[in-house]
């Protein structure tokens, strides 16, 4: 076989392990079943849509291969979708959970609102399973922006596992807004844990180490904000937020809030 | 701008939008809660397999949060029911109601019980 093929076919296998990781918890979970059927067919075009430049750059940062140029990224970005939906398919008939006779749009509704997670899963697995290392050293430290944009990933990945089920909502209407502060507190606290722990640096080359109140002012803070507007993306993505009066979206944003926090800060571990 | 200022810019903006949240659920706190109060209205009636379906639309426009809402509505001596997981506090869902007779020419619609989640 020529040596191509097998590189090729090598980082094809490793990223179809990648999708499967991160997409089970997903592709088991029966709202994502029901979601599939009954999510507005405009929204979830916009959510794939929408996914296609964040893949993009993600690709770029940290994707299949070292990515010279953006053309290639779009590509790597575009194969994690499709390999993210083959995948899909593949185990949603395996176990059964198309249910007996799927029509063709139920079918591709039900895979397409699980390509996108299986897509991240799928770029992000060269970090995790690859020998090789993927990212420049680490004193190099990727920029700010840069930064910010793995943090909105993370939050992305833990929100997107956890956005759909029942569970954010019925725990929304149970919290008082005491309960509310208390997560908002937490959240912080956690994030600012990672980010003090990971050692996340500023963009000027002057500062190997921020003192922690910068590193709350120009990291947690700005990371748990990002976490947030994560947090309502995914609820209002998957219908969460439809008829739902302002103050108990308020609540559902802040206790989704809490795991696309904590996805946020633990980017840098992950990714 | 050099990246000290952008980031510390950053951080400031971020600083206030959790301030605001953080006020905003200190107020909402300290404020009283009034528990579920319902208004059920009927949109529209349409004539599907000779039966009638209306859509009605219930709101909560309570503080708290209801769930099991039990909605029932009434035409002449025929009655129909529907039950809703959850209504969101200023918040409302939709659902049907079927019935043999028409409701166009009037009907009574109420919510009948609820849980508290």
């Amino acid at each position: 076989m020529q040596r191509e093929t097998r590189r090729f076919l090598t980082t094809s296998g490793r990223a179809a392990g990648g999708a499967l990781i991160f997409a089970l918890p997903m592709l088991m979970t029966a709202e994502m079943w029901g979601l599939g059927l009954a999510m507005d067919r405009l929204r979830l075009a916009a959510f794939i849509l929408l996914s296609v430049p964040m893949l993009t750059v993600l690709s770029h940062f940290i994707g299949f291969e070292r990515t010279a140029c953006w053309r290639d990224a779009a590509f790597d970005a575009a194969y994690a979708l499709g390999l993210g939906a083959a995948i899909g398919a593949v185990l949603l008939g395996a176990i059964a959970a198309f249910g007996p006779r799927p029509t063709f749009d139920q079918a591709v509704g039900q895979v397409a609102v699980q390509m996108v997670p299986a897509a991240i899963g799928a770029l992000l697995a060269r970090t995790q399973f690859g020998s090789e290392s993927a990212r420049p050293p680490a004193d190099a430290g990727p920029p700010y922006v840069g930064e910010m944009f793995l943090m909105g990933v993370g939050a992305l990945f833990l929100g997107l596992n956890i956005a759909p089920t029942e569970e954010v909502m019925t725990l929304a209407s149970r919290m008082t807004p005491w309960h509310g502060i208390a997560a908002v507190a937490g959240s912080l606290l956690a994030m600012h844990a990672f980010v003090y722990a990971v050692g996340f640096r500023g963009g000027s080359a002057h500062s190997p180490e921020l003192p922690g109140r910068a590193a709350f002012l120009r990291f947690t803070l700005p990371g748990y904000a990002l976490a947030a507007a994560v947090s309502v993306y995914t609820l209002w993505m998957f219908g969460r937020l439809d008829g739902t009066g302002f103050h108990q979206g308020v609540m559902a944003m802040v206790t989704l809030g809490l795991p696309c926090a904590i996805g946020a800060a633990a980017a840098r571990l992950i990714v | 701008m050099d990246a000290r200022r952008f980031e510390t810019a950053a951080g400031a903006v971020s600083a206030a939008m959790v301030a605001a949240l953080l006020g905003y659920l200190a107020w909402r706190g300290l404020a009283e809660t009034d528990p579920p109060a319902f208004a059920v209205t009927a949109e529209r009636v349409e004539r599907i397999q000779g039966r009638h379906h209306l859509a009605f639309r219930v709101a909560n426009t309570g503080d708290a949060a209801a769930a099991e809402v039990v909605v029932r509505g009434r035409v002449g001596g025929e009655t129909s029911e529907a039950t809703l997981d959850f209504v969101p506090p200023h918040g409302s869902r939709r659902g049907v109601l079927i019935f043999d007779a028409d409701p166009s020419a009037g009907v009574d619609l109420g919510v009948r019980s609820y849980l508290d989640p």
